[in-house]
C-alpha cells in the first residue's frame, strides 16, 4: 500500500506497487513472530519506491527493470537499518514504562494515556526524520552511482531482477507451505496439476 | 461502581490498537494492555481505584496482537466480577493473563501471521503482476476481513464467557478455519508461482530463467530462524550481480 501511495505521489502508482509488491514478499520471511523484532518494512515501503521513480528519470533506459532493483535494494537497505532503529526506540520504552509505574503508584491513572501519546509521537517523528533521511540519502547515492556507470548498473539489475523475484517467491511459497506435510503434499498435487494445465494448454 | 457500557467495550476495541505502542524488552505489551482495559477500569473501580488497578496490570505480557482481544475481554470480565465482590484474588487474574498470552500467541501467529498475512500478501502481488491496480487494496481488504474480525470479536467474546471462551467449540471452529485457509495459501503459492512464470517469460533477457530458478531455491531453502535475514541475502544477491556487470564486459 505505502509502494501504491508513493507511486501515485510521483504519478506512476502502477510501478510503486510492483515494487511495494516485490518487499511485501520479502517481509514475509521476518514477520513479528513472538517477541521478534521485525526488519522496517513500512519505511522501506516508502523510501524503496520512491528511490525507483527518482532514478527512473535518472537512467538512459526506457525499462523499469533497473529502478525496480534499485528501489527494492534500497528498501532491503532501509528495512535493515531500520530494524535497529526499531530496536532503540524500543529499548527507550522501557525508560517511559518506568516513569508510568511512578505515576501510577502516586495516583495518575491519566498517566497511562500520556505515556502512549508520547510513546507514539515519538515513534512517528523518529520514523518520520528516518524516511526522509534516508530517501534523500539514497538518492544522492543511487545518481552518483547512475553517472558513475548507468551501464553496469543496467546490467546488473537485468540480471538480478529475475534472481530477487525468484528469492521473494521462494520465500513467500515457503511460508505458504509451512503448515506441515499435508499442506506441502497438497501443493506438490496443484502444481503438478497447473504444470499439465498449462502443458495442455500450450 | 458503574455499570459497564457497551460503549466502553467499543473503547476498550480501539485502545487495543496501541497495545504495542510502548513495546519493550522488560514488559512488552504490559502498558498497551492496560491501557485497553482503562475505560473498563475508570467505570469499576473509580477515580481513587482506577490508577492501583492499571499499575497492576502494567507488568509483562505478550501475545498475538489481534488475539489479544479475547484476553483483553476476559480479564476485564475477571475484573468486573471482582469488583463487584466475587473472590478471585489479584493472583488468580495474573495467572490467568500468564497462561492467555502464550494460548493466544501460538494460535494468533500460526493463524495471522503464518497462514492469512502470506495469503493476502501472495494473492494481492499476484494481482499486481497480472496488472491490476487493486492488488493493494485486495491484500489490505483480506488481511483486514480477518484481523479486524478478530479484534473486535475477542473483546466481546471474552467479555460475555470471561475465561470460559476458552472452550472446546472455539478450538474446534478456529482449527476448521485454519484448514480452510491453509487450502487458500496452497492456490496462492501456485498463482504466485504462475504470476513468477508469466513475468519472467515476458522478460527480454535469456539470463532471466536460471536467475529466476536460482533466487526461487535460495528462497525455499531459506527457513524461520537464520541468522542471516533473507533482507541481506538479496542485498548479496544484487551484489553478486553488480560485481558481475563490473568485471565482465
Amino acid at each position: 500500500m505505502g509502494g501504491a501511495l508513493a507511486g501515485a505521489i510521483w504519478g506512476d502508482a502502477y510501478s510503486g506497487m510492483q515494487v511495494g509488491a516485490l518487499l511485501q514478499l520479502f517481509a514475509l520471511a521476518g514477520l513479528p513472530l513472538g517477541g521478534r523484532t521485525p526488519e522496517d518494512y513500512a519505511t522501506a515501503g516508502v523510501v524503496g519506491p520512491t528511490i525507483a521513480l527518482f532514478l527512473r528519470h535518472q537512467l538512459p533506459t526506457s525499462s523499469f527493470a533497473a529502478p525496480l532493483v534499485l528501489g527494492v535494494v534500497s528498501g532491503l537497505f532501509v528495512a535493515l537499518v531500520g530494524r535497529l532503529l526499531v530496536r532503540w526506540l524500543r529499548a527507550r520504552n522501557v525508560g517511559l514504562a518506568h516513569w508510568l509505574d511512578g505515576e501510577l503508584a502516586a495516583g495518575h491513572a491519566s498517566a497511562i494515556d500520556r505515556a502512549h501519546t508520547l510513546g507514539v509521537f515519538h515513534a512517528f517523528a523518529i520514523g518520520a526524520g528516518f524516511t526522509l533521511g534516508a530517501t534523500v540519502a539514497l538518492a544522492a547515492v543511487g545518481r552518483a552511482a547512475v553517472r558513475f556507470d548507468a551501464l553496469a548498473l543496467e546490467r546488473a539489475c537485468t540480471l538480478a531482477e529475475p534472481a530477487l523475484w525468484g528469492l521473494g517467491a521462494g520465500l513467500a511459497v515457503r511460508q505458504l507451505v509451512a503448515g506441515g506435510r499435508h499442506t506441502r503434499l497438497l501443493f506438490l498435487a496443484a502444481l503438478i496439476f497447473w504444470v499439465a494445465v498449462r502443458w495442455l494448454g500450450r | 461502581m458503574m455499570r459497564v457500557r457497551k460503549i466502553d467495550l467499543a473503547r476498550v476495541v480501539a485502545r487495543s490498537f496501541l497495545l504495542q505502542a510502548l513495546w519493550n524488552p522488560e514488559r512488552q505489551q504490559g502498558a498497551g494492555f492496560a491501557l485497553a482495559l482503562r475505560p473498563l477500569f475508570g467505570r469499576l473501580f473509580g477515580r481513587e481505584g482506577e490508577a492501583r488497578a492499571l499499575a497492576r496490570h502494567t507488568g509483562y505480557f505478550n501475545t498475538n496482537p489481534a488475539f489479544a482481544s479475547y484476553a483483553l475481554g476476559a480479564v476485564g470480565r475477571l475484573e468486573a466480577d471482582r469488583a463487584e465482590g466475587a473472590e478471585i484474588p489479584a493472583e488468580a487474574v495474573d495467572r490467568a493473563k500468564a497462561t492467555l498470552g502464550p494460548a493466544l500467541a501460538a494460535l494468533g501467529d500460526s493463524l495471522i501471521w503464518s497462514t492469512m498475512r502470506p495469503v493476502a500478501a501472495a494473492l494481492g502481488v499476484t494481482w499486481v503482476l497480472a496488472g491490476s491496480a487493486y492488488g493493494p487494496l485486495l491484500f489490505l481488504l483480506l488481511y483486514n476481513a480477518l484481523h479486524l474480525y478478530v479484534r473486535v470479536r475477542g473483546v466481546l467474546v471474552g467479555w460475555r464467557l470471561g475465561l470460559g471462551f476458552w472452550e472446546e467449540g472455539m478450538r474446534r471452529r478456529l482449527q476448521r478455519l485454519r484448514v480452510g485457509l491453509r487450502v487458500c495459501a496452497v492456490v496462492g503459492a501456485v498463482a504466485l508461482a504462475d504470476a513468477m512464470v508469466r513475468h519472467v517469460a515476458a522478460a527480454p533477457s535469456d539470463t532471466a530463467p536460471g536467475a529466476l530458478v536460482v533466487g526461487a531455491g535460495l528462497g525455499l531453502a531459506w527457513g524461520e530462524g537464520r541468522r542471516l535475514s533473507a533482507s541481506l541475502v538479496g542485498l548479496g544477491l544484487f551484489s553478486l550481480a553488480l560485481a558481475w556487470a563490473t568485471l565482465v564486459r
